[in-house]
């Protein structure tokens, strides 16, 4: 069983099943390991973020969802179906867009969109309207009658994107939507996906980008196949280091010991002398009784604050907890992983 | 030599590229070898023309074929003699014989009294190759059941004594006459009977490349992946790719028959709409080949390779090039599974006959429109349902 204890308390937020889950699933291709053992589930409405490096095994997870993979052990569902036997009504309200190109570059920018629309059934004057809704809302409206293989790669990703929201999914799955687009164009496609979200849709996004999961609600980080982590993106620094990380520096030398001892401290490190790092329950609540535990120990404190790793930190971190295994005690590894880092 | 390095360089690449993919290669090479293998060996030459000879009950003629041989092994068979006309006829309509030769009713009376005798040579065809082969050999025939005639009644003037009656000079230095005529509505020229074979080759070769093509352009541009999760059956799918190739390759087929009647002068005695019905059956049985053949590969490569060995054995087995009798049976029965077969047999027939003169063909070709259909259905609802 792979870390996925926050999977309960996901599931109880919310009132309806979950929009898709994968209980203890493993998949290999031709014995090669790609998934192992993961579990989590997609809360309906929810924004979720499958992120991990390039073969970490997102793809095969979002495609276990779809029923383009059939997972070698545990069970999938999606929309509270099997992905193998989605019925007709089901496989409409689901959004896909693959990791690579797909759509047809002969047809130009509308008529791609068109022939999504009428894949999906809508009849010709809806069509007509989401198809310039959906244009207009990636920025693409301009370049409708141009050929798909004449637009950029970023445009071409938008045009997916278009697609995979022409008939208004309720559940948006999206293999690396951002990947090879510029900054800018990221950061719109995640604005549209966040709109989405609001919108009342669900949302599964794979991305390499670790950085990328301060905009998910939930987010599952991946290497090797392996579920790292699976939680909202302030609980995963949590889960990382083991809590909140306040960083304090003093002048002269002095143990810190004391710190050690207050309430809601979990774990101390000195990092050279005179600076340690305080791993907390809150940091909030933590900080000022360090700074009076450093004033009664009559220390002079030159600075003291939260210190707030950024999701690659996190994720080198958890990769780093994960090679050593359960063994090296969750939190205490990744924080000394950090500070050699 | 940084050039020659870099020529070397593309050759060891373009040698690892070829050399790496089995089955394009196998393709490549195994699949003209078998072609020519199939054609050498099946190939037996052009077959003896089937002779039939009409000779009346009461003419006195022999009635045992052999009697009429004209020691032409390999180019000439007497198949045998028929008491009528009607019935010789009946052979011919059937395909049981190529050529019939008829002593009239009362050859000996019809000297006796003076009168040249006619000999009628009839045979069936609209192809101009086969037409001059016949007619070359009408002209022998006609002269061993003259030479019969003649045989018969010198015998019998010699039997009747007293004979005073002076022949008239003419009769005797031709006493018989061959009247030679083709059944067949038209004569047409070469233009016109090729023309025809090539219309249902380039038919088939069109609907069979954008069938094969539209499935594996799906494939490698992976909308396959988005199709499984589309709520799109494989029938709407295919349904949607035969109803735009049968237009488009129907479109181009109604351009190349105006071309063909119009500028070549090719006739077209038969209706509009048996001409359509056919063009129809051939285009979804093409169309429905191209399907199967993209769904049974897995790369371009591999079904361009197929679409062009296809294209080589309709052209070789096809009866477009050679005429089917010149293969052994079992290909000619093998070769009756292209579309080309039957639509250029069934093509020559409503252009130039007016009239399909073995209808069962309608039903093969539609029988395999249907099958190839089927068999796509199958082969493409496989496909999406396959996962790894």
């Amino acid at each position: 069983m792979t870390r996925a204890e926050h999977l309960p308390v996901e599931t109880r937020k919310a009132d309806a099943p979950p929009a898709a889950r994968m209980d203890r699933v493993t998949k290999d291709f031709n014995g090669v390991r790609a998934l192992a053992d993961v579990t989590f589930a997609v809360r309906r409405g929810a924004l979720v973020g499958v992120i991990g490096p390039s073969g970490a095994g997102k793809t095969t997870a979002i495609s276990l969802f779809t029923g383009n993979l059939v997972p070698t052990k545990g069970t999938v569902q999606t929309l509270g179906e099997e992905p193998l036997r989605l019925r007709r009504r089901t496989r409409e309200r689901i959004g896909l867009m693959p990791q690579q190109f797909t759509l047809y570059p002969e047809l130009t920018t509308a008529e791609n969109v068109d022939f999504f629309a009428s894949l999906f059934g809508m009849l010709a004057g809806r069509r007509r309207r989401r198809t310039r809704e959906t244009l207009q809302l990636v920025d693409l409206w301009e370049a409708r009658d141009r050929r798909a293989a004449k637009l950029s790669g970023g445009m071409q990703r938008r045009l997916q994107l278009a697609c995979a929201l022409v008939h208004q999914p309720e559940l948006l799955i999206l293999d690396e939507p951002t990947a090879g687009i510029d900054p800018l164009l990221r950061r719109s496609v995640w604005q549209e996906l966040i709109r989405q979200r609001e919108q009342g849709h669900t949302v599964v996004v794979t991305t390499q980008y670790v950085v990328d999961a301060e905009h998910c609600d939930l987010v599952a980080l991946i290497a090797n196949g392996r579920l790292l982590a699976f939680g909202p993106p302030g609980e995963l620094r949590h889960m990382a280091l083991g809590g909140d990380l306040v960083q304090v520096e003093i002048e002269g030398s002095w143990d810190g010991l004391d710190l050690e001892k207050l309430p809601g401290v979990r774990q101390l490190h000195r990092i050279v002398p005179g600076r340690f790092w305080v791993i907390a329950d809150n940091a909030g609540q933590v900080t000022p009784e360090v700074v009076a535990a450093v004033s009664a120990a009559g220390v002079e404190m030159i600075s003291v604050r939260e210190y707030r790793p950024s999701f690659d930190e996190i994720f080198a971190a958890l990769v780093h907890r994960d090679r050593d295994g359960d063994a090296a005690s969750g939190a205490v590894a990744p924080a000394a992983f950090l500070m050699r880092s | 030599m940084r050039g020659l390095t870099r020529a070397f360089a593309v050759v060891g690449k373009e040698m690892l590229v070829v050399l790496r993919r089995p089955s394009a290669l196998a393709t490549l090479v195994l699949g003209p070898v078998v072609i020519l293998a199939v054609f050498g060996l099946s190939y037996i030459g052009q077959p003896p023309v089937r002779a039939l000879l009409v000779v009346p009950a009461n003419s006195g003629l022999p009635t045992d074929g052999r009697a009429y041989d004209l020691n032409q092994q390999g180019v000439l068979q007497i198949v045998g003699t028929r008491p009528t006309l009607a019935s010789a006829r009946q052979a011919l309509a059937s395909h049981t014989a190529d050529i019939v030769v008829a002593a009239p009713d009362n050859a000996v009376q019809q000297l006796r009294s003076g009168k040249q005798v006619v000999i009628q040579v009839e045979y069936d065809t609209v192809n101009p190759y086969q037409s001059a082969v016949i007619s070359r050999l009408a002209e022998p025939l006609a002269a061993s059941v003259n030479e019969k005639i003649v045989a018969q009644i010198v015998a019998q003037t010699n039997g009747q004594s007293g004979a005073s009656r002076t022949p008239d000079p003419n009769l005797v230095a031709a006493p018989t006459r061959a009247e030679t005529r083709d059944l067949a509505p038209t004569e047409p020229k070469l233009i016109a009977f090729y023309g025809v074979a090539v219309l249902a080759l380039i038919v088939q070769h069109l609907g069979l490349t954008l069938g094969a093509l539209s499935m594996n352009a799906d494939r490698r541009q992976g909308m396959l992946a988005l199709l499984r999760v589309a709520p799109v059956g494989a029938l709407e799918l295919l349904t949607g790719k035969y109803v735009a190739f049968v237009v488009l390759t129907g479109a181009i087929t109604s351009a190349l028959v105006v071309l063909m009647t119009q500028a070549m002068q090719v006739p077209m005695l038969a209706s509009i709409s048996s001409v359509m019905s056919l063009l129809l059956l051939l285009i979804l049985a093409s169309v429905g080949l191209g399907l199967v053949l993209s769904l049974v590969t897995r790369s371009e490569s591999q079904v361009i390779q197929l679409a062009l060995l296809a294209l080589l054995a309709s052209v070789f087995f096809g009866g477009l090039a050679i005429d089917l009798s010149q293969f052994s049976p079992p290909l000619q029965v093998a070769s009756q599974f292209l579309p080309v077969t039957e639509a250029t047999r069934l093509g020559q027939d409503l252009f130039l006959r007016g009239a399909a003169t073995e209808p069962w063909r309608f039903a093969a070709l539609a029988a395999m429109a249907i099958g190839l259909t089927l068999v796509a259905l199958l082969l493409l609802r496989r496909e999406l349902m396959h996962r790894q």
